[in-house]
């Protein structure tokens, strides 16, 4: 884990000095995405889809037929639950502390009166649930971005987030399940119940005007902002609408329809 | 909307950090802010509109939604402002007729987007969290979405005045620019596709956002 880590964070460094793959002529925004790897990217993007289309959507939609809604709830809640302990340990890692007790709280709460984290009891007494991952961790601790990467299976990463799949593998509970038929079971249905709960957002990105850069731009921009604290500044507001500020149109020229 | 995953990748806002003095409604707001309430007023009847479209989201169908948000998210958006900005610099490069097709298509992308993910109700709710002013002449309307879960998503409407009206340009949905989306997505078909391409594209967005709708 250590070694993956530092070769992750060194080969991230020099991607930074490089800042190789951005594109000159595009718009602002889009300038300082590096990815220099889109083909490949691109590949793995098209592979993922296809899979979701033929493998994951299928039995999303055949878990779907076959339980009740409020089964589906359940095991969605058990799994989120589950994954407490991962955004816990990057609550404090990022020193938000308010943040990581109110993430305690919440867990705790639905271990123990939450039947396992069945219910979300937590959610009656204004714990909200958060996201948090290590690559938002190092982005707090100043490491870079990095190129971004799609990864088979996975979907959009970038190399400060590569670590966090093996630490969010080593901080959830599953992992410690000595019974391999269990941790078989277990992963086998947390798969399902992934497909089963992120159809809409793969539906968003399979319907977009252009998948490859609406799901690439939505995911960086989400982590910068988790990695901000949820924030937003005036200034970055006034950021996205880029450098050149273009006039709009005379309302002489506006479409009837307005 | 039964479930709202990823509502940022809807269209979006985002609440700023620092609450109360600093987000409240100026004690002595600019001239062209004379109505500090104004922008909220447009972001409240965006609300109203939406909540009563899901509310009835299987009575109407998409057609039916996308005739009643219609003439609200025509009104709350600056159409013409959003296209110049999300072209950036080869918005000037089209001819004034070019311009005229991609701001309908735009628009007609926009309320099928509405009409076609604001499909259900499922005790969602929205807030009005904030207003701040965003010199020289725009405001920042911070609101939320609450699931019936209650998991809490932000909104974040930047607004500027057009004819006496205040109109939004962007919205951020948890850090995710809706503008930004659509630079990413629309300047790369207007280089590899042209503008002919670029039309078609949003045109098949919309065919699609129909298709197989309720």
């Amino acid at each position: 884990m250590g070694l993956l880590l530092a070769a992750a964070l060194a080969s991230l460094q020099g991607c930074a000095t490089t800042g190789g793959g951005t594109k000159p002529g595009l718009h602002a925004a889009d300038a300082e995405i590096s990815d220099p790897l889109e083909p490949m990217n691109r590949k793995v993007f098209d592979f993922n889809m296809g899979l979701y289309d033929h493998v994951i959507e299928p039995v999303a939609k055949g878990y779907e037929q076959v339980t009740p809604m409020f089964v589906r709830t359940r095991v969605a809640n058990f799994f989120a639950n589950a994954g407490y302990p991962y955004i816990i340990l990057n609550d404090f890692l990022q020193l938000r502390v308010h943040q990581g007790l109110s993430d305690v709280s919440r867990f705790v709460g639905n271990t123990l009166f939450g039947v396992g984290g069945l219910f979300d009891f937590a959610n009656r007494f204004d714990l909200p649930p958060h996201e948090n991952n290590l690559g938002v961790t190092l982005g707090v601790w100043g490491v870079p971005q990095g190129p971004y990467l799609v990864l088979p299976f996975f979907g959009p990463s970038s190399l400060r987030s590569l670590p966090g799949i093996p630490a969010a593998i080593l901080a959830s509970p599953f992992y410690y399940v000595s019974s391999t038929p269990a941790q078989w079971s277990i992963t086998t249905l947390g798969v399902v119940n992934e497909g089963y709960t992120e159809r809409g957002a793969v539906r968003m990105v399979k319907e977009a005007v252009f998948p490859y850069y609406f799901a690439r731009s939505a995911w960086l921009q989400h982590q910068e902002y988790l990695i901000r604290g949820r924030a937003l500044s005036s200034r970055e507001l006034m950021e996205q609408l880029g450098p050149e500020q273009p006039e709009a149109p005379p309302a002489s020229e506006k479409p009837a329809a307005h | 909307m039964k479930k709202l995953p990823f509502v940022f990748l809807l269209l979006g806002g985002l609440s700023l950090a620092a609450p109360s003095a600093a987000l409240a409604e100026p004690a002595s707001a600019p001239p062209h802010a004379a109505a500090a309430g104004a922008p909220r007023l447009v972001v409240e009847q965006l609300d109203d509109a939406l909540l009563a479209a899901m509310k009835q989201a299987h009575k109407l169908g998409y057609t039916g939604r996308y005739r009643s948000l219609a003439p609200v998210i025509e009104r709350t958006y600056d159409f013409p402002a959003v296209a110049a900005l999300v072209l950036g610099g080869q918005w000037s490069r089209l001819s004034p007729a070019q311009q005229r097709e991609f701001v309908a298509a735009l628009r007609d992308y926009t309320i099928a987007t509405y009409a076609a993910r604001f499909d259900g109700y499922a005790g969602e709710r929205f807030a009005i969290k904030s207003i701040q002013p965003l010199p020289p002449n725009r405001m920042v309307v911070s609101s939320t979405l609450t699931e019936s879960g209650g998991k809490v998503h932000s909104l974040d409407y930047l607004m500027q005045p057009v004819a006496g009206q205040w109109r939004v340009i962007n919205v951020v949905a948890d850090g995710v620019s809706d503008l930004a989306l659509k630079q990413a997505e629309f300047t790369h078909l207007l280089e590899q596709r042209g503008f002919p391409g670029l039309i078609a594209g949003l045109k098949g967005y919309i065919a699609r956002m129909a298709q197989g709708k309720e």
